[in-house]
């Protein structure tokens, strides 16, 4: 019940970020050399979906580092307020191994420096996201929650109606409780998931998708 | 173009399936160990067990490793006479891998249970009252089969159990080594507690099972290079108590870590650390 709580609080707080970007739309910058009107996007990650299989040691370990350690299905939705400024959420459910289940809730925004100071390459961006996600361990039935901001960089090329976009993740830090008894949240800062290995290691996105 | 549109995904699923591996294996990766250390409550536990996890560098002949063993067994009991359980890691008895001549190696120091090194660790486990677990090189009755063994001596000197590696890496079968079948549980002190070594935490029937055992502790022993983690997936894994043995230093070109710890249920490491021999103590309170 405490665990539900906790889960709902943090829904609720994201959904309040979401709302208070809407009042940026009222700054919209205009820029002679690009579209204006608002746009809603909406893409996959190609590599999420082979990261949930059961494909060869090596590349089950080190593949998420590429799909951003997103797994299975793996979907995400923006609007853009202007051309320099976009909010995004991402979806991703899928096995992350035999054992344990990942789904994982994004949401954040992007902003296109570059194109508002009218500066090359005017793709590139930086931005920052919460990002929630359940490891599930399937056998014993504990939920772990994790909830990280992390920052994006990025580039986002519009080919028509269809774009994609590559991305680095960098976690900064991590918030985390599970459903285990006996358990209290902790938190701890986070560039890492393997300190001892790689004291920073940011992951990678891609994404493919359409513009409408 | 129709062509192409149909080429494009057929390649791709041709490479998919050529890049699938093995069906029944947990392939643990980053995603497994990210979090941050949970704070796990057992002040109010109605079991407790003193254990203790050795790291230990291991030289290519037995007889000095078990004088070694021996050493390091009463040290424990002049450090922390309560310790009740101590575990040292796989196949401690000599090197984990030979590269040069790996089968004759192992068919060499492997001994049958109960034989000379169980005798040896026995009668120190009964003179010290303790449970000590510890890997070796079994050999069957009739000499054929050579298994990655992980033996259990009670305070009485008895051998308590036997579980022999199910998940065979690829040094292990070219070692010569043969996989064991079952899942090992065991009770101590009233507490049920699961054995298993290295890769069995890949095997999904093991994990399934232990786990359906409603087991609290895992004794994990094991040779790894695996630096240390911020948390620990085989706690999380079988949502019990990990004491984790390893070995540490260099056996001609394979080097092993040294990371020994002590984690919680909710995969917190207690205590630990690595690169050094050293022996990690903790006392684990369950809940029943």
């Amino acid at each position: 019940m405490k665990t539900l709580k906790t889960t709902l609080l943090v829904l609720l707080f994201f959904s309040g970020m979401v709302f208070s970007q809407q009042g940026l739309n009222a700054n919209k910058v205009k820029n002679p050399e690009l579209p204006t009107v608002s746009k809603f996007y909406a893409g996959i990650n190609p590599l999420a979906l082979p990261a949930a299989f059961q494909v060869q040691d090596d590349v089950k370990r080190y593949l998420p580092i590429m799909s951003g350690l997103e797994y299975g299905l793996s979907v995400c939705g923006g609007y853009y307020f202007n051309p320099n400024l976009a909010i995004e959420s991402r979806l991703s459910l899928g096995y992350v191994n035999k054992l344990a289940f990942a789904g994982q809730l994004h949401a954040g925004s992007n902003y296109f420096l570059f194109r508002k100071l009218n500066i090359k390459p005017q793709n590139l961006y930086i931005g920052g996201f919460f990002k929630l996600w359940d490891y599930y361990n399937r056998y014993s039935k504990v939920h772990f929650f994790n909830l990280c901001p992390y920052l994006t960089l990025g580039y986002q090329k519009q080919i028509s109606r269809l774009f994609y976009d590559i991305r680095l993740n960098q976690t900064l830090f991590i918030y985390s409780w599970s459903s285990l008894e006996h358990t209290s949240p902790g938190h701890d800062w986070f560039l890492s998931p393997w300190p001892a290995f790689i004291p920073i290691l940011p992951t990678f996105t891609f994404t493919f998708g359409w513009m409408f | 173009m129709r062509k192409k549109l149909i080429t494009l995904p057929l390649l791709f699923i041709v490479l998919f399936i050529a890049a699938c591996g093995d069906s029944d294996r947990i392939i643990q990766g980053l995603m497994d160990i990210s979090g941050a250390p949970l704070e796990y409550d057992d002040s109010k536990a109605t079991k407790h067990l003193n254990v203790a996890s050795v790291c230990m560098s291991c030289s290519r002949d037995k007889q000095e490793n078990l004088q070694k063993m021996t050493g390091i067994l009463r040290r424990i009991k002049t450090e922390k006479p309560a310790t009740r359980l101590v575990v040292f890691g796989e196949t401690i008895l000599g090197w984990y891998y030979d590269p040069v001549n790996p089968v004759a190696y192992q068919k060499n120091i492997a001994e049958t249970i109960p034989g000379p090194a169980t005798d040896k660790i026995g009668a120190l486990a009964d003179s010290l009252n303790m449970y000590i677990a510890f890997g070796l090189t079994e050999r069957s009755d009739e000499g054929e089969n050579f298994y990655n063994s992980l033996v259990l001596l009670n305070p009485k000197g008895e051998i308590e159990a036997v579980h022999s590696k199910v998940s065979l890496i690829n040094w292990d079968e070219k070692s010569g080594f043969t996989p064991g079948k079952q899942k090992t549980v065991v009770t101590i002190d009233g507490i049920k507690t699961g054995m298993i070594i290295c890769s069995d935490i890949q095997s999904v029937k093991l994990v399934r099972e232990l786990v359906g055992d409603n087991i609290k502790i895992i004794i994990h022993a094991l040779a790894s290079d695996a630096l240390e983690f911020r948390i620990d997936a085989v706690a999380r894994q079988f949502n019990a108590w990990a004491i984790i043995a390893n070995r540490c230093g260099d056996e001609e070109e394979n080097s092993y870590s040294g990371n020994c710890y002590i984690a919680d249920p909710a995969g917190t490491i207690r205590v630990g650390g690595q690169g050094i021999e050293r022996v990690e103590y903790y006392r684990i309170g369950v809940y029943e």
